[in-house]
């Protein structure tokens, strides 16, 4: 037992460490001459939001239909119509936030299946063999602390480009977070429960199947659905790297400079990543 | 009354560094009705557990005449212990776990006899009608009645109870502990049972054994003129849960 003032003062020990760091960070931004926001910030931010505030599929429809194309003494080279210019582009985003959806759902099935068993043999009340326990939790701490679009970049070197590589790279991230949660919400488990079990004389199999599996179900389904939420953002972002996706377009619409598709891609995304975490959200709801 | 279902020479149990029991003595003969009473750490679980085989004496011994390899034992849980996402039905067929190894029964696929066997109890505890309902959804009586029938299907000589009325009301603890006692007689099996609450002593059994302290302070038969030498053993004055009915 520790009293009120020795546990009030290990905060205020640790309220002033935070702020040293604080302290120091900033002055190591100084001190290198990076605490800058460029020449001109307010300028460049306005510019932005104005290129960004004209979405392309709505340019394409209110403003000028054709989209002409001239030679330097200004002869009419080629007249096309925007609306099918742009009609063709959001199919392809179509495609492309599918390919998102893919990437993330398939991901977190992978990684579902390969935290389980990580997961068993990590949570602490299951009394797995130590160094298997140990071993577990290594593998899904490195997992989880490699970032996807780290394992991106690697899977798209072993794979080749594609959805495969973003599926894989989403996987093997998931994977550790996964088992982290799972091992968590098994360990939470009314012991007592799971004890009375064992003691009618089931076998170490009859016990997780009859009891472990069906108690922690439900909190696994919805761990599943939780880090689902976060994969379609992620898997959005790995397109990026060439790994497929909505991140694909975003990475062709900024380096060709055109903010109305790239403002078209990113409410493509918003709208996907709400559907996604709205419906999630009802459904774990439901299932506890 | 017949053999001695459980004997305890002097046995004495460490938990971590502190002594639990110390030096107990007690037979239970089969088909006998036992109650053991105690303030909160005179050791009543521990003897419980003991009395299950769970945990092994460091001085002394736990023997079980009848049959010397282990106790054939069923455990009622203080709290109620029962896996609440399945239904009342499969909580019941856990009890058989013990004698049907098929891994069939991990995705739950049980004999048919089984099955008859587990709607049976379930009636014999009067909750037939609750078979098919999520054993999360009950309330305790009906719960605590779940344990019963599960332990029922265990095919014990024995039945420990800790505490089976702790988590109930007082109706529905009466009713229990009436229902534990008729099923002990109508079965013939062993009753040993620990409860906080004096009231419930005389429904439960008809012999008393007060812990104090680790140690065996009164072993008798129960009358209700006993009563308030048993509430002096227990020294109730300082544990106000004792004396709360």
């Amino acid at each position: 037992m520790r009293s009120v003032a020795i546990e009030r003062a290990r905060y205020r020990l640790y309220a002033a460490l935070f702020a040293l760091v604080l302290g120091v960070s900033l002055a190591s931004l100084w001190y290198e001459g990076d605490l800058s926001f460029g020449r001109r910030p307010l300028v460049n931010l306005m510019r932005t939001a104005q290129e960004l505030s004209r979405p392309s599929f709505v340019d394409a429809w209110s403003g000028d239909r054709a989209l002409v194309y001239r030679s330097d003494d200004g002869t009419v080279l080629r007249t096309e119509d925007r609306r099918v210019v742009e009609r063709q582009f959001l199919f392809g985003l179509g495609r492309a936030a599918w390919a998102t959806i893919k990437i993330a759902v398939l991901g977190t099935a992978l990684a579902a299946i390969a935290a389980l068993p990580l997961a068993v043999v990590s949570a602490r009340n299951l009394r797995a063999p130590a160094a298997l326990a140990t071993a577990a939790r290594t593998a899904a701490s490195v997992l989880r602390s490699i970032h996807a679009l780290v394992f991106g970049l690697l899977f798209v070197g072993i794979v080749g480009l594609g959805p495969m590589a973003g599926i894989l790279a989403v996987a093997a991230h998931s994977t550790g977070s996964l088992a982290k949660l799972y091992a968590e919400a098994i360990e939470a488990l009314d012991e007592a429960s799971i004890e009375a079990v064992r003691a009618t004389g089931a076998s170490r199999a009859q016990t997780f199947f009859l009891s472990v599996w069906p108690s922690v179900l439900p909190q696994l389904t919805s761990l599943n659905l939780y880090v689902l939420e976060f994969n379609i953002r992620d898997s959005a972002v790995l397109g990026l790297i060439g790994a497929g996706g909505l991140g694909l377009l975003i990475s062709e619409a900024t380096s060709l400079f055109q903010w109305g598709r790239l403002a078209t891609i990113l409410i493509a995304l918003v709208l996907l990543v709400a559907v996604v975490d709205a419906c999630s959200r009802r459904i774990r709801q439901d299932l506890l | 009354m017949g053999e001695d279902a459980i004997r305890i020479r002097g046995a004495s149990f460490r938990q971590g560094r502190a002594i639990a029991l110390r030096g107990v003595s007690l037979s239970i003969e089969t088909r006998e009705r036992v109650v053991i009473v105690g303030r909160n750490g005179a050791g009543k679980s521990t003897l419980l557990k003991a009395m299950a085989g769970l945990l092994p004496p460091s001085m002394g011994e736990v023997e079980w005449p009848l049959h010397p390899k282990g106790p054939r034992v069923a455990l009622i849980w203080q709290g109620i212990h029962l896996v609440q996402r399945l239904s009342v039905l499969e909580n019941v067929l856990i009890g058989a776990l013990g004698r049907c190894c098929s891994p069939l029964t991990w995705v739950r696929v049980f004999p048919e006899a089984e099955r008859v066997r587990a709607r049976s109890q379930l009636a014999r505890v009067g909750i037939g009608h609750l078979a098919d309902e999520r054993a999360g959804r009950l309330s305790g009586g009906e719960r605590q009645r779940v344990a019963i029938a599960r332990a029922l299907m265990q095919d014990a000589d024995v039945l420990l109870a800790d505490e089976p009325t702790s988590s109930l009301d007082w109706g529905a603890a009466r009713d229990v502990a009436r229902l534990l006692s008729e099923l002990a007689a109508s079965e013939g099996f062993t009753l040993v049972s620990v409860v906080h609450d004096l009231s419930l002593v005389e429904a439960l059994g008809d012999r008393v054994v007060v812990l104090h302290e680790g140690r065996v302070a009164f072993d008798g038969a129960w009358e209700p003129s006993r009563r308030d030498s048993v509430v002096r053993m227990l020294a109730v004055g300082s544990e106000p849960s004792a004396a709360a009915a």
